[in-house]
């Protein structure tokens, strides 16, 4: 159904309906439904392997669905690219990092505020004077957004010399710069040491609240995603579809999702393993 | 309609060509992702080295082609290792390794331009004159050409279809790092692909030397296995052959009943009109980048 | 005098279809091995504006120029529409058939452009001036361009295209702008270069022009205007000085090809921008100059 208006002010801004992504045999996404209001934290969870960044991957435009709807904001967006979805208002980081390697940390986040230039080529060609001035605010909000992560010593050092930590920063920095309103987050603690993690969650922490975005978090540091889920909704996938959904009291003490996750494995000798996820 | 079937058959003849070539190209780029630019050296060599072993060594055709095939592979194996496997092992981008296999292509092709001249050499003819059958003339050596060329081709199929290496070979092509995970050393498969990559040039470029001359910028026609190729779509070996097949058959047509000048023009043609109409080609798999 | 001024006017129209490469895969990692086919469209058709329509020199050489740009989206669609990760080799593929069929047409084409004769009678307006009056001005639009969000834009697709679609790049609309402007570089160098040789023939714009200009970019370094630059006018000039290898030409740049994208992908000036604040800092204080006595005159 598209119907915009009613989405918009029933604050509706994401809308998965009965959605899945098969490749040929492999359901990777299989029958999933997923709604969400504006300025929302959600979370995202399940053992490798099932479907979270495929989900992600859908709504940031990388793969059509072969089955079910996707709203955003009340309207289909099944046959957008991602960089019509990014100036709708949709923006991503990476589980691997994709930053532009050869350019500077600055370069990164300008990248993000003008993936559509401001002005045309002829304009650049001559250099005319409007461009001058929108380079110079190009310059200042790229400024702004690397203040707010931390990262404005770094600015001029190339992205691909960053230290891991930093240039996680850095594509939070990037997506952010494309003004979203939905911002997924593909793993942004994988990798981190429990200091790292506490760093990370307080500075998600902190730009959900100061710009209001709605947020889809994809984790397997548990403690990240129940701290910055605590008072909003996880969703729990497992082989493709939705396991389970609930408040993080809820999911830890589900059964289901314990299983999903805490599988039993039986060794070599015959005894029983608990494959743990170790977190943060 | 004798003069059609005719044009077929030579189109069938020359696509069947195009389809050695095709499939050596198929074979590289869907297991290392890369458009291997030096296969018009390999052609060349192929065809210089049984041009010589017929009129300076006096090889008969056969040993001549196993000599062209063993020369032709040495290339292709010196070449995977010095211009390709240093680029794969860091992982460097498509467009240095497209630029270091032009390197070696040009490398190639122009030394065989200074040590042989550009002039066009006319291969001993093996097979001579044609066969009558129902009405329609077809040559000799085309149709020796197209079996043969259609025997390897069947020969490559058993191999990737049934045999434990030719296994390997197709794990790799759908996923590198799992399938060295798994076991199987990546450094034979890359010999064992361009040592195929050398035999199938090997013989495209002596039947092509045959079919029309000798020349050191003969490796041009890759072009229109690459072509054939595409048409075809990526991910298919079958597909590379089909396009392959119908591209020398529309070609040969085209050329026969409007123009033959045009030839190269037809081609480029058909590619334009393929990648605008038929991105995944006629049989090709759809791709989906890994983010 | 003479020898050393055809070597710079030579070396000029060679920096400038080499500053539309650098562009195009320096820049946006497109690797192209067919630009001698629009060196060849801007040159024909420039010539042909001036001697049928007596189009005068210094519009037809632009004109031919943008021709050549208009011939760009027959390859650049139909190779950048798709996705996925052999496109950029469909595009090569494209530009090298491409380059073939420009060939083939002017070899066939007797009237107007004089077929496998070649064309004749062309004037030879291209003088030293001409030739570096036009070469600063095309360094400093794609200076501009290169700079400009534009440019970084480029950059970006060139790395690591999917992420920046991600940040809402256009990839088609990018791609097909860079080879625009490689294609309206070339075509420009081309129509010089015809009015410079007098003479235009069909094989002054094969594979090895396009090798030519590839070399430039991958020994002069990604990502750079001044290094693809400087190697332009020295590959021009060294064959001068060094006679005796120019028929091993080719076979350097092919070996150089594949040593210098295993031990210095970077090239010579690699990754390095041009930077020209002096001279900005030059326009600024004249442009307050003027402000400022534009003020008075207000008040």
């Amino acid at each position: 159904m598209n119907n915009p208006q009613a989405a918009a002010g029933s604050g509706r801004i994401l809308d998965l309906k009965d959605v899945s992504v098969h490749f040929g045999g492999v359901k990777a996404v299989n029958h999933v439904s997923l709604t969400m209001d504006k300025g929302e934290f959600i979370g995202l969870i399940g053992p490798n392997g099932a479907g979270k960044s495929t989900l992600l991957n859908l709504v940031s435009g990388s793969i059509a669905p072969t089955g079910g709807e996707i709203l955003f904001k009340g309207a289909s967006i099944a046959d957008k690219t991602p960089d019509e979805l990014c100036h709708l208002g949709i923006s991503r980081t990476f589980q691997n990092i994709r930053l532009f390697p050869k350019m500077s940390a600055f370069e990164n986040v300008a990248l993000g505020l003008h993936g559509r230039p401001h002005y045309s080529m002829l304009q650049a060609l001559v250099y005319s004077p409007g461009v001058a001035r929108k380079d110079a605010e190009v310059r200042e909000r790229a400024h702004a957004l690397l203040e707010i992560v931390g990262l404005s010593a770094h600015a001029d050092k190339g992205a691909g010399d960053l230290s891991y930590g930093l240039q996680r920063r850095l594509e939070l920095a990037r997506a952010m710069a494309t003004d979203p309103q939905l911002l997924l987050l593909d793993e942004p603690a994988a990798g981190m040491n429990e200091e790292e993690c506490e760093t990370l969650t307080a500075l998600i922490r902190q730009i959900h609240q100061q710009f209001g975005y709605s947020v889809i978090l994809i984790e397997h540091h548990i403690k990240v995603v129940m701290e910055l889920c605590k008072n909003s909704t996880i969703y729990v996938l497992n082989l493709g579809e939705m396991l389970a959904k609930g408040s993080p009291q809820e999911i830890q003490s589900d059964t289901r999702v314990i299983n999903a996750y805490l599988g039993e494995k039986r060794t070599t000798n015959g005894r029983t393993r608990r494959q743990v996820s170790r977190g943060c | 309609m004798t003069f059609f079937l005719q044009q077929l058959i030579s189109g069938i003849s020359i696509g069947a060509i195009y389809s050695l070539l095709a499939v050596g190209y198929a074979l590289v780029y869907s297991v290392y992702n890369f458009t291997n630019w030096a296969f018009d050296a390999f052609m060349v060599t192929g065809a210089f080295a049984a041009f010589y072993a017929i009129s300076l060594f006096f090889m008969p055709f056969w040993m001549a082609m196993v000599f062209s095939i063993l020369v032709t592979s040495g290339l292709a194996l010196t070449t995977e290792v010095v211009a390709y496997r240093p680029l794969r092992a860091r992982q460097a981008p498509r467009l240095f390794m497209m630029i270091s296999a032009m390197g070696a292509s040009m490398a190639v092709v122009n030394i065989a331009n200074l040590a042989f001249g550009g002039a066009f050499r006319k291969f001993p003819q093996v097979a001579e004159g044609s066969i009558r059958w129902g009405g329609v003339s077809i040559g000799r050596m085309d149709l020796f050409a197209a079996m043969f060329s259609f025997v390897v081709l069947a020969l490559l199929w058993y191999f990737l279809e049934r045999t434990k290496l030719g296994l390997g070979v197709r794990a790799s092509a759908l996923d590198m790092v799992t399938a060295g995970i798994m076991g199987i050393n990546n450094n034979r498969i890359a010999v064992i692909i361009f040592g195929i990559s050398g035999v199938l040039s090997a013989v495209a470029g002596v039947f092509y030397g045959v079919k029309y001359a000798v020349y050191p910028y003969l490796g041009m026609v890759t072009i229109k296995a690459m072509i054939g190729s595409i048409i075809g779509g990526i991910g298919s070996l079958a597909g590379a052959v089909i396009g392959s097949l119908l591209l020398g058959v529309i070609e040969t047509l085209i050329s026969c009943y409007v123009s033959s000048v045009y030839r190269d023009l037809i081609s480029f043609t058909i590619l334009v009109v393929v990648l605008l109409f038929f991105p995944s080609g006629l049989m090709g798999t759809k791709t989906v980048d890994k983010l | 005098m003479g020898y050393l001024s055809t070597i710079c006017v030579l070396g000029c129209i060679n920096i400038i279809a080499v500053l539309g490469m650098a562009v195009l895969t320096g820049y946006t990692g497109l690797f192209s091995i067919g630009h001698a086919g629009f060196m060849a469209v801007g040159a024909y058709m420039s010539a042909a504006l001036f001697l049928q329509w007596h189009v005068p020199f210094l519009l037809a050489v632009p004109i031919g120029g943008l021709i050549a740009g208009a011939s760009s989206f027959i390859i650049g669609y139909p190779a950048f529409r798709g996705r996925g990760k052999l496109r950029g080799d469909y595009f090569a593929i494209a530009t090298l058939g491409f380059s073939e069929a420009v060939r083939l047409l002017f070899n066939t084409t007797y009237p107007v452009f004089g077929g496998a004769y070649g064309l004749n009678g062309i004037p030879a307006f291209t003088t030293l001036p001409v030739a570096i009056g036009v070469t600063l001005l095309a360094l400093l639009g794609a200076h501009n361009l290169m700079t400009s969000q534009h440019g970084k834009v480029c950059i970006a697709v060139g790395q690591d295209e999917v992420a920046a679609q991600m940040m809402g790049v256009n990839l088609l609309r990018t791609k097909m702008s860079a080879l625009f402007i490689s294609a309206v570089y070339a075509g420009i160098a081309g129509g010089l270069f015809g009015f410079y040789m007098t003479y235009l023939s069909p094989n002054n714009f094969g594979i090895g022009k396009s090798s030519d200009l590839l070399a430039a970019v991958v020994f002069g370094g990604m990502q750079s205007l001044v290094g693809p630059l400087v190697t332009a006018f020295l590959l021009v000039a060294m064959p001068e000085v060094l006679r005796f290898l120019t028929d091993w030409r080719l076979v350097i740049y092919g070996v150089l090809f594949v040593v210098v994208m295993i031990y210095r992908p970077q090239g010579l000036f690699g990754y390095r921008e041009m930077k020209f604040d002096w001279f900005w800092h030059l326009v600024a204080r004249f442009r307050n100059r003027k402000q400022i006595s534009a003020n008075e005159d207000e008040s």
